[in-house]
């Protein structure tokens, strides 16, 4: 959908300043570590590629076997056990707070829930 | 003057530009046409007389199945309640309207979230959906 310029600019102007904001840039920096570390990166592109082929293979009728599963359940572990994804993930979880707070701005002007209406993840149609 | 107050005071500067952002976004969205066609759409169904009708009837089915009273019956009356609201005109505005105001802000909030490097409205999402997203 086309938004005006103005939409367009106010929206920019909110994440610039949450770019600027000390609080998420903890976030964005820990985010930055995994994104430049190879071995991290690597882990998640591998388990996001796994992820995709085991359900694509069982779109298409196919039983996954337990060895594709545990491989999968390993992957994601090791994933999960990284320590600059796990510290990227803690700093995510830390400025959730903060980010529905920013977000609570919004829906209070609108009256209506922000969040609800653009999480594409979780619509008022749910 | 003292680092310390300089520093906090930077701080605080930023902190309310974050807000002061936001509450630039909400007035520039609350003023769209798509936004003010949803609350009248919105509004429209909750003081509809027909609507409050059945959503009465469908919370006695909904009451009635949470007990376990004669579920297959209570199920049946429940689906010919929801087709029957969903045919009226005054929904079909509302889901309309209700479309058009997802995808305006989902735009918005994928704009910010290109712009931030992660999902605004889904990491700033307060609990769980109720559809597990």
């Amino acid at each position: 959908m086309e938004l005006t310029p103005e939409i367009k600019q106010a929206a920019l102007d909110l994440a610039e300043a949450m770019k600027n904001d000390e609080t998420i840039q903890i976030y964005l920096s820990a985010k930055e570590v995994v994104q430049n570390n190879p071995q991290a990166a690597g882990l998640e592109n591998q388990l996001i590629e796994l992820y995709e082929n085991l359900i694509t293979r069982q779109q298409q009728g196919e039983k996954l076997s337990e060895e594709d599963i545990d491989a999968f359940n390993s992957l994601r572990y090791q994933v999960r056990v990284h320590p600059f994804i796990a510290q990227r993930e803690s700093a995510l979880a830390q400025i959730k707070p903060y980010l529905a707070q920013i977000a609570d701005e919004i829906s209070y002007i609108l009256g209506i829930d922000y969040t609800t209406l653009a999480d594409v993840r979780c619509s008022g149609g749910c | 003057m003292d680092g310390s107050f300089e520093q906090s005071f930077a701080a605080e500067e930023r902190v309310s530009n974050v807000f002061q952002a936001s509450r630039a976004l909400g007035e520039a969205l609350v003023e769209t046409p798509v936004y003010q066609n949803f609350l009248s759409a919105l509004k429209a169904i909750n003081n509809d007389p027909e609507i409050q009708r059945i959503a009465t009837e469908m919370r006695s089915h909904q009451n009635a199945l949470q007990m376990g009273i004669n579920a297959p019956d209570h199920q049946a009356e429940l689906a010919r309640l929801q087709a029957e609201l969903e045919a009226l005109p005054i929904v079909q505005e509302y889901r309309q309207s209700e479309n058009e105001a997802l995808a305006f802000f989902r735009a918005v909030d994928d704009l910010i979230s290109e712009s931030i490097g992660f999902a605004f409205a889904h990491n700033a999402h307060r609990s769980s959906c109720s559809c597990g997203a």
